[in-house]
């Protein structure tokens, strides 16, 4: 068909005839249009004009002009703008962005023969590249200066996305052309660039919950181009998850699930409750020890080793009611990428995984608000413009507001105990200029609980990020970060009047990051940049309350430290084929004073009573200082369009460590930085994966295999006392891991049914050897650590059946994990002692569960005051007693053994939610 | 503390239940108890095996040999007065002494202790018992507390034990004995009335001063439920406190809190407590304490009177149940009535008045060993 259409464009032109004798021209202009001009023209001479209206109307003409031929006329006012001109005798012609020539291409002849010789005239015409059905005058938009084409290169298109609704730039919808496959995701402030051959193009935009943007291009040279969103009014009924279509074979990133948010609200919930973090254990390589544990195990990494961000800000405990439910209310949530490997240079600190979360942005143009009813808390998010398109208020909060969970247990003092919870995320974003994008994120959340008449036990997340985008210009950007991280919980005792005391333990981080983001050409996407964090921890403080209480205020002192780090990154296309993202990142760790060093007889365990001198460091400089390299490396090879393979090797460095000698997280470990006798915990990654997609059937598949080492890392001498403990590194244990697995995972982005399937085989090992007895775990040998657990298999699917109904479903499978089981006992001065295995040599029955969930919207009126929808999710719907722990007690000199169980029933629920 | 407080919480939403764990899996240990005191006594070392989980037994280590080195010099050979029970010579420990245990079993094991210091220990301040209302659940009964001060500041661990003793009274003792035909084998009234059941604590009782200005104030050693068989009669509680070093305190702490393990994810994770025994050769797995320690000791009577006017009410079910289960018979019913009853029965009394007979009586009721006591009075007791 191009073909075609040259032939007859040529035809016509080859019989356009010669040119005409010069006319003359007087007049003098002031900024007047130029239409004025070309009649004034008119007037004064026989000749003609023919040419769009909307071509000129913003276009003035200024100068004088006496007795001026009128092509150089012409030539001097159409000299800055996209018009050209071609004279037909008496006629002007004017071209928008295409040179006319009356001249036959040399080789006439041959391109009659061949259609795909027209690119070598030196002259495109858009309208070759459009189809007849799409005729309309925008359908094809042309991007740069037509004759500075040079074909057979590439150029840069970049520009600004943004909703048509609100103006508010779009983050993370995914720009792509497809032949050649060539992709970007667009920035905090809607940015994107494209490095794409010359030519004709279909750019597609792509983004969750709005219309997909279909357009036809014509790229010249570099330039620009602002598209503009609107939201799918069909998003409602469908959950439809195209935003990063074939990222997965294209991205040189591996081990890298993006969470829509979406998928985390239609999943089935438990008490009504959407959770981020739980739909996050769903993909594959991320295990959890139970139900109702909020910590996450990645590729054999421990719990403290994921650094979970809101904003930029780090997240230290990141679950409310001691794990059930995660601490993020997902109203409040735009989107969360999981990085498991090839952790970008700019990320560091933490050894297994970043979980970035990031807040939506309130809405610029009108005030909305979108709320709901579960029977665990009610949750309400309200959003309105503060300076209209300019800027916005986003509060988005959630609170218990019954006990009638409580009340349901036949328990009397469970019936009598009290636990709530809050959380809050509060975001103002500023777009300063078109250039700066400004937000101030701020997150609070806070647990309460009274379970027994004596103690009362609270902790806090206080959360405050600003980041300012700024970009310099089309191909460099900067990003800039500072927070301020919190994290304290208290225990208040209240119990017998001589022993009542409150007991405190806080963190607090603070931090900045400088990053540059650098397009040199089509081969390299630099990002740069320096980062630097403080730490204070209080690592515990108990202090009497009441007159009667004889309790002695003690507090453990301080600790301090700063860490420190420069990355750079460079995403190199090495041609159609390879792809290779190199990252370097130094990072340094200063143990900083004052600090009191407790010294050890050599040769024995370090306990209390080997302590032997105590150094104290006055000052406020560096006790100890730890340094190293991080390297990240990762290249892609494409097999063809839809499938690739990849490798990468990456190390990381974590100078702080939970304390924890339980088997899951608790809101009582505390965070420990590294100091003279805890070292920074260091692991090396390595990972190969082949990547495959099925474009008919909107399928991406994936498998990913990986082998990992772990060093120093952190375990516990039997019954150690790990709060209000001076010498800590006595009762501290540390060895080394490795850890391996392969993960197959299958994604169905579109249509009716999408979700996705994950099978996992993994394992983890630590080792804990010493020269002494005591020091040691199974005898210095490897042993699977409690979260190692071979097989997993995890669903989730979303069925949409009409555009009221849609149904949800989840499906997980995992072996049992490991635990240190009762082999014998003895009795000690009459106390019947259980002897215990070696470490984690069993497991607890295998992890079955199924979750259905229903979601019916309201009508489907577009305009109205409030759309609705319900939620009814049947969490565990086979009933099945998983087995969530099996422990033992000693009961009048026998032993009896229980197995615990969680969930062990079907818990139905019923949300409703509305916005409007 | 934080244990319990998420196990309610696990409770909620889960629930827990009992199962018999298999001994498929048994690993047997060697297992050295033993403590060296102040007091003047033959001191006695045990040495067993560990035993498979679904049966608590003794398992002796015979015929080794055991002895206690003190300071370094002075040797104490044990000898073994039964099965794995090794005792010393009658000697008094020496405060601040230092005692090293050393054994070689009969396959050649050599297994020796830490040396270990006899550290003083502070006396009990106060040993005393107070009504008290346990919450959560409002459980009602007597609380025994011990107060204890260290004046020199030098200690501030401890361990306890405590021996309980209580009067147990049969309301209806038996009389008469019948021997067949009309023969009748009479007893004192008081004969198999009054009885005494003593046993010892069998929990781990240890507490910190540390950060109680070196004073133990209101510890709790023993709840005695209201209604329980102790508070019927009169009570009494000896105490024994033992001061620990700090090492010791943990190894005990670790025992504790292995043994009190609630079976939430939550739990300290649990392992084998390895104490300050080790063998010198040979692989074998030896578990056990030996320590030292001057030893303080306080008992209290409680008779349950004192404190029926803060409200402890006084259980009469077993007297109750007695009194409506008395039958009344006439004399030359006798015989048939016991073949009846079996041996269920015990000839109580004679009635003499309202129409003469016997008065038959549950076994029970008329003989207190039948719950579990013993016939002899301590010599403690008033």
């Amino acid at each position: 068909m191009n073909f075609r259409i040259s032939l007859i464009i040529a035809f016509v032109i080859a019989c356009l005839g010669s040119v005409s004798a010069q006319e003359r021209f007087d007049g003098s202009f002031t900024n007047t249009p130029l239409a004025e001009v070309f009649s004034e023209i008119e007037r004064q001479t026989d000749l003609q004009f023919f040419y769009l209206e909307s071509w000129v109307d913003t276009l003035t003409v200024k100068g004088d002009f006496d007795n001026v031929g009128i092509e150089e006329i012409l030539d001097k006012i159409l000299d800055d703008t996209r018009l050209n001109f071609y004279r037909l005798g008496n006629k002007f012609i004017l071209s928008n962005n295409s040179p006319i020539s009356g001249d036959l291409p040399a080789n006439f002849l041959q391109l009659e023969q061949t259609e795909s010789e027209h690119e070598n005239i030196g002259y495109v015409f858009s309208r070759e590249y459009q189809s007849p059905s799409q005729n309309s005058e925008k359908s094809v938009i042309e991007i740069g200066r037509k004759e500075k084409m040079q074909l057979g290169r590439s150029s840069t298109v970049a520009g600004v996305l943004t909703d048509k609704a609100t103006d508010n730039p779009i983050t993370g919808a995914l720009v792509f052309i497809e032949d050649p496959p060539t992709a970007a995701t667009t920035d905090a402030s809607g940015f994107y660039s494209l490095n794409i051959p010359n030519g004709k193009h279909e750019l597609r935009v792509q983004f969750v919950g709005m219309e997909n943007i279909i357009q036809d291009i014509v790229v010249f040279s570099d330039g620009t181009l602002d598209l503009r969103m609107s939201e799918a009014v069909v998003s409602l009924e469908e959950i439809v998850v195209v935003s990063d279509r074939d990222e997965n074979v294209n991205q040189v990133e591996m081990g890298l699930n993006r969470i829509d948010l979406k998928t985390v609200q239609s999943a089935p919930k438990i008490l009504g409750e959407t959770d981020i973090v739980r739909v996050a254990t769903t993909l594959p390589g991320v295990q959890t020890v139970g139900e109702g544990s909020s910590g996450i195990y990645v590729r054999g990494g421990g719990v403290d080793q994921n650094l979970i961000l809101l904003d930029g800000a780090p997240i230290y405990n990141s679950s409310h009611f001691l794990g059930f439910f995660s601490a993020f209310n997902s109203d409040g949530l735009e989107s969360s990428n999981l990085y498991k490997s090839s952790l970008p240079a700019k990320y560091g600190g933490r050894l297994s995984s970043i979980l970035e979360i990031n807040t939506k942005d309130g809405n610029e143009e009108e005030f909305n608000a979108t709320g709901g009813i579960g029977p665990v808390t009610t949750r309400l998010s309200l959003s309105t413009p503060i300076w209209k398109e300019r800027s916005s208020l986003l509060i988005s909060g959630r609170s218990t507001y019954s006990k009638w969970i409580l009340k349901k247990v036949p328990d009397e003092d469970i019936k009598n105990s009290d636990a709530n919870f809050q959380d809050v995320i509060a975001k103002v974003n500023f777009r300063a200029t078109s250039k700066d994008n400004i937000s101030v994120t701020g997150y609070y959340s806070r647990d309460e609980f009274r379970l027994t008449n004596d103690s009362l036990f609270s902790y806090q997340n206080r959360n405050l990020s600003l980041n300012w985008i700024h970009d310099f210009n089309a191909s460099f950007s900067s990003t800039f970060t500072l927070y301020r991280s919190e994290y304290l919980y208290k225990i208040n005792f209240d119990g017998v009047p001589e022993n009542r005391f409150d007991f405190g333990y806080d963190i607090k981080e603070s931090g900045g990051k400088l990053l540059f983001g650098l397009f040199l050409g089509e081969k390299h996407d630099l990002e740069f940049g320096i980062e630097g964090k403080q730490f204070q921890i209080n690592p515990g403080s108990i202090s009497p309350t009441g007159n009667e209480s004889n309790v002695t205020p003690e507090s453990i002192e301080l600790e301090k430290g700063l860490e420190s780090a420069a990355f750079i990154s460079d995403n190199w296309d090495l041609g159609p084929k390879i792809s290779i993202s190199a990252g370097l990142r130094y990072s340094m760790f200063n143990a900083l004073g004052p600090g009191k060093i407790f010294g050890y007889l050599s040769g024995l365990p370090k306990s209390k009573s080997t302590i032997i001198d105590t150094v104290n460091y006055t000052g406020t400089g560096s006790i100890k200082t730890y340094h190293g390299p991080e390297a990240r490396i990762s290249t892609r090879f494409s097999l063809n369009s839809t499938s690739s393979l990849k490798a990468g090797y990456g190390n990381t460095r974590q100078y702080i460590h939970l304390l924890s000698n339980t088997n899951a997280v608790s809101p009582t470990d505390t965070w420990k930085l590294s100091d003279t006798y805890i070292q920074p915990q260091t692991a090396h990654q390595f990972s190969i994966g082949y990547y495959r997609n099925f474009p008919g059937y909107g399928l991406e598949t994936s498998v990913e295999t990986y082998f990992k080492s772990f060093s120093n890392i952190l375990d516990y001498k039997i019954g150690a006392e790990l709060l209000l403990n001076e010498a800590l590194e006595a009762d501290v244990l540390s060895g080394k891991g490795h850890s391996y697995g392969i993960e197959l995972f299958i994604k169905k982005r579109t249509g009716k049914l999408n979700g996705w399937l994950s099978y996992t085989f993994s394992r983890s090992f630590l080792k804990l050897n010493s020269p002494f007895q005591t020091e040691r775990v199974n005898d210095g040998k490897y042993f699977p650590t409690n979260f190692d657990k071979p097989h997993n298999v995890n669903l989730i699917a979303n069925y949409k059946l009409t555009r009221r109904y849609s149904f949800s479903t989840n499906f997980s499978y995992s072996k049992g994990r490991p635990i240190t089981f009762p082999v014998g006992q003895y009795d000690l001065r009459q106390v019947n002692v259980i002897q215990y295995s070696e470490r984690n040599k069993f497991r607890i029955p295998d992890y079955l569960r199924l979750d259905l969930a229903i979601n019916i919207e309201g009508n489907h009126k577009i305009r109205k005051l409030a759309h609705s929808y319900w939620t009814f999710s049947l969490y565990n719907v086979f009933g099945r007693d998983n087995i969530y722990s099996i422990y033992f007690i000693s009961e009048a000199q026998r032993l009896q053994g229980y197995r615990l169980t969680v969930f062990g029933r079907i818990i139905p629920s019923i949300t409703y939610n509305f916005r409007f | 503390m934080k244990g319990k407080v998420l196990i309610l919480f696990l409770l909620i939403l889960g629930c827990a239940e009992p199962f018999e764990p298999n001994s498929s899996t048994f690993i047997q240990a060697i297992v050295i108890d033993g403590l060296i005191t102040d007091e003047f006594k033959e001191h006695e070392i045990i040495l067993r095996k560990s035993s498979p989980i679904d049966t608590n037994q003794f398992i002796p280590l015979e015929n080794a040999d055991v002895k206690i080195v003190e300071n370094g010099v002075a040797n104490f050979v044990l000898t073994e007065s039964s099965p794995g029970r090794y005792r010393t010579f009658p000697f008094q420990g020496s405060i601040n002494a230092t005692y090293q245990l050393q054994i070689i079993t009969e396959e050649g094991l050599e297994i020796s202790s830490e040396v270990v210091t006899l550290k003083p220990s502070p006396s009990i301040d106060e040993l005393r018992a107070v009504f008290n209302i346990l919450e959560p659940g409002g459980i009602r009964g007597i609380q025994i507390l011990i107060d204890t001060r260290d004046q020199t500041n030098t200690n501030s661990f401890y361990r306890w034990e405590y021996t309980e003793t209580y009067q147990i009274v049969a309301p209806y003792p038996k009389r008469f004995e019948w021997l067949g035909g009309t023969e009748l084998e009479s007893f004192d009234p008081g004969e198999f009335r009054f009885c005494w059941k003593t046993t010892g604590s069998s929990n781990v009782l240890i507490g910190s001063s540390l950060r109680f200005g070196n004073e133990i104030s209101s510890f709790p050693i023993r709840f005695l439920e209201e209604g329980s068989p102790e508070l019927a009669e009169r009570y009494s509680i000896e105490a024994k406190q033992y001061s620990l070093t700090e090492d010791s305190f943990e190894f005990w702490k670790s025992i504790r809190d292995i043994g009190e393990r609630q079976g939430s994810i939550y739990d300290k994770q649990p392992g084998l407590v390895i104490g300050n025994v080790t063998a010198a050769n040979g692989d074998a797995l030896v578990l056990g304490y030996f320590d030292a320690s001057q030893v303080r000791t306080e008992r209290i009577f409680v008779s349950p009177v004192q404190f029926y006017s803060e409200g402890l009410k006084i259980d009469r079910q077993f007297l109750d149940n007695c009194t409506g289960n008395l039958d009344t018979i006439p004399f030359t019913d006798l015989q048939s009535y016991l073949e009846l009853f079996q041996d269920q029965r015990v000839i109580a009394g004679v009635l003499t008045f309202s129409g003469s007979g016997y008065l038959m009586a549950p076994l029970e009721c008329t003989d207190c060993r039948f719950q579990g006591g013993d016939l002899v009075k301590p010599d403690f007791w008033p």
